[in-house]
């Protein structure tokens, strides 16, 4: 199981944190002050890192600069404070991904594994092809001057697709590689999310999806 | 005793017109010293000699009576002889007594230029002095000389007398009307000090003070009017903002506490337990987001003007917003187009980035399912143009009219978590960054624009 270390000096907080990632399937172990969130980081195999900003002993930031230096894990920002004005100190120290309290569980489990899937992909995160590119650090698509963010789950079937041109993809394939091994709802799920991510594509991409009836779909390149 | 322009003015002026006179006084001298004294002396010679010169065609007998005639038409004659005695003609000598060298000196027959001669100190003419050695001097014959000046009393006293009454008169009323001037210009300053008083008191009543004229006085006035009226609208929008302010944090407070009195009841079924603790979280959120709101428009609202700008990539900024809210948009499937172009402008970073976030956070929420964003940059007219659209509902105009408006909430339903302070915030941050803000909402597109001056 993944491991991910919650540090926050707020206890109600870390449970609740605690209890959505482990809905998730995610292991995890606590820190209360940012010095122990450095150590733990250290000494465990952690896959994430949760950090609040405001810490007593060391604060996210300074523990986030200290953890990005001795090891290189994706680190998550939680802060309190009025929106921005502690982002650009947390992007400047290395953090990855931040949230704003109060969230919403689905989104912290949603940038968990949205970062992990970014961090752990040891492939390049740009693909070009036909007169598109793909930047999966943002999650865009360039083309002609244009960029494009596409819903996430249209994102990661164009990226899986692009990946290997020509390729023919079956539907089981596409949902375990991008829904998850655990998901149960039907295949249909994939042509409802292929038919909008061809809607979504610009007439000007020089690539098209195919749909190889009774198997799956592939991508092909048209220019 | 109370300081007063009025009183201060006024000694301002009695020592600028004591002073005026004094140096005026002091230049005539001077000049009368230097030019006139000189031609007086000339002219006195002149007249002098003559006299002389008649005074010995005459028979001894009549000498005395010329003289005396000479003396009734305004000079002061001395006749001295060798040993220094002396027969006076006229209005007499005040000092009388004149040197034994300087006879000398003329019964040796060199004429005696007294006139040119006489100083009596830098304030005083000595012209009314009558003093003997004031005179011109010229030896007579053997035994006698002549020493003459002019008597100005008889030749022009009364001159003297008109010049002092004139310029006593001047002075006195130029002093009188300089006062009363004084008195209409302070006046206005004083009704201004009133009023000002009473708004410093904290009434903000329209002052009604007349402009006195177009001067600079009269238009500290209107100034000072038009500062009255703002502070009463800054009043009253004051007023507005605390009550609104109490409202919105108070009504999610009454929510919270009657639903959790009501989730107190331990014989409630489980949907509806649910039900109330999803409200309590909703109102939470409300509260919290609320808050934060308000802070951050309390912080722009005293930043009148910016006061730390820097450079702004705001194709930047807008790509980093947009990773902010990938979970949002990936909620309503949304698509987000983008044409951006790398263009700096100058500005508080944190603040308007907080511009794009609000501005797409309201795109997103007003936004179908499965609907496209579009953000659009471009340059013109020296300034950035960002345009936000959504393909949500048209904004019927009389909303419109009040988007930009604190707590405004187009849909007023309950439960909605956000504050209203969204758009006003934008607003207020764009105005202090010199742009304005604007919205176009037709069927099928809404776009608020917001423009930036280019960095000069």
């Amino acid at each position: 199981m993944q491991q991910i270390l919650i540090a926050d000096d707020n206890t109600d907080l870390r449970r609740l944190v605690r209890n959505q990632l482990a809905a998730a399937g995610f292991d995890t172990i606590e820190a209360s002050d940012g010095q122990q969130a450095v150590t733990l980081a250290e000494q465990h195999d952690v896959v994430l890192v949760i950090l609040d900003i405001m810490m007593p002993k060391l604060d996210g930031v300074a523990a986030c600069g200290a953890i990005k230096r001795a090891k290189d894990l994706p680190v998550i920002m939680l802060t309190a404070k009025s929106d921005i004005f502690d982002k650009q100190k947390g992007f400047a120290a290395g953090c990855d991904d931040y949230l704003t309290k109060p969230f919403d569980e689905r989104e912290l489990l949603f940038r968990v594994q949205a970062l992990l899937r970014r961090y752990h992909n040891l492939l390049a995160n740009v693909i070009e092809i036909g007169k598109i590119r793909l930047n999966r650090q943002q999650y865009s698509l360039e083309v002609a001057g244009e960029e494009l963010y596409l819903p996430l789950k249209e994102f990661e079937l164009l990226y899986q697709l692009a990946a290997r041109p020509q390729q023919i993809f079956p539907r089981e394939t596409l949902i375990q590689h991008i829904w998850g091994t655990d998901y149960d709802g039907s295949d249909r799920t994939v042509d409802v999310h292929i038919k909008r991510l061809r809607s979504h594509l610009p007439a000007n991409s020089g690539i098209e999806i195919k749909t190889m009836r009774g198997v799956g779909y592939s991508l092909e390149v048209t220019v | 005793m109370k300081a007063s322009l009025y009183r201060k003015s006024v000694l301002v002026i009695v020592i600028i017109v004591a002073s005026s006179l004094f140096i005026a006084f002091l230049g005539a001298n001077h000049y009368y010293h230097q030019r006139l004294q000189p031609a007086n002396d000339n002219k006195m010679t002149a007249i002098t000699k003559k006299i002389g010169r008649f005074y010995q065609q005459l028979p001894a007998k009549q000498r005395q009576t010329y003289l005396q005639t000479i003396a009734k038409s305004g000079y002061q004659i001395a006749v001295i002889d060798r040993n220094g005695k002396t027969d006076f003609y006229g209005r007499q000598f005040r000092q009388k007594n004149f040197p034994g060298n300087k006879r000398q000196t003329i019964f040796a027959g060199h004429t005696y230029h007294g006139i040119r001669a006489f100083r009596k100190g830098i304030l005083v003419t000595g012209f009314f002095d009558s003093d003997i050695t004031d005179t011109i001097g010229v030896r007579l014959n053997r035994r006698q000389a002549l020493l003459l000046r002019t008597d100005p009393d008889v030749q022009f006293g009364e001159l003297r007398v008109y010049f002092t009454v004139l310029s006593v008169l001047a002075v006195i009323l130029a002093l009188v009307l300089l006062f009363i001037a004084l008195r209409m210009l302070v006046r206005p300053i004083l009704r201004l000090t009133k009023a000002t008083e009473k708004i410093a008191a904290g009434d903000y009543q329209k002052p009604e003070i007349k402009v006195p004229s177009r001067d600079e006085l009269g238009r500290l006035i209107v100034a000072f009017k038009k500062m009255a009226a703002a502070l009463a609208q800054v009043e009253a929008s004051r007023n507005q903002f605390v009550a609104d302010v109490s409202h919105d944090l108070q009504s999610p407070l009454t929510a919270l506490n009657g639903y959790a009195k009501e989730l107190q009841q331990s014989d409630l079924p489980a949907a509806t337990r649910a039900e109330y603790l999803q409200i309590i979280q909703q109102e939470t959120e409300r509260l919290s987001s609320l808050t934060k709101q308000l802070l951050l428009l309390a912080s722009v609202s005293q930043e009148q003007v910016l006061t730390q700008k820097k450079s702004i990539q705001v194709a930047e900024q807008l790509r980093q917003v947009i990773q902010t809210f990938l979970f949002q948009l990936d909620e309503k499937d949304l698509l987000v187009s983008t044409h951006l172009v790398e263009f700096a402008i100058l500005g508080n970073a944190d603040l308007l980035f907080q511009v794009w976030q609000n501005l797409l956070t309201n795109a997103i929420r007003y936004a179908p399912v499965g609907s496209t964003i579009s953000i659009t940059q471009q340059v013109k007219a020296e300034t950035l143009q960002v345009e936000i659209s959504n393909q949500g509902a048209q904004i019927p105009p009389d909303i419109q009219a009040h988007l930009f408006d604190r707590f405004y909430r187009a849909d007023q339903t309950r439960g909605t978590t956000h504050s209203g302070l969204g758009l006003a915030i934008a607003q207020e941050i764009v105005t202090i960054h010199g742009g304005h803000i604007s919205v176009k909402s037709m069927p099928e597109v809404t776009t608020f624009c917001v423009s930036l001056p280019l960095k000069r």
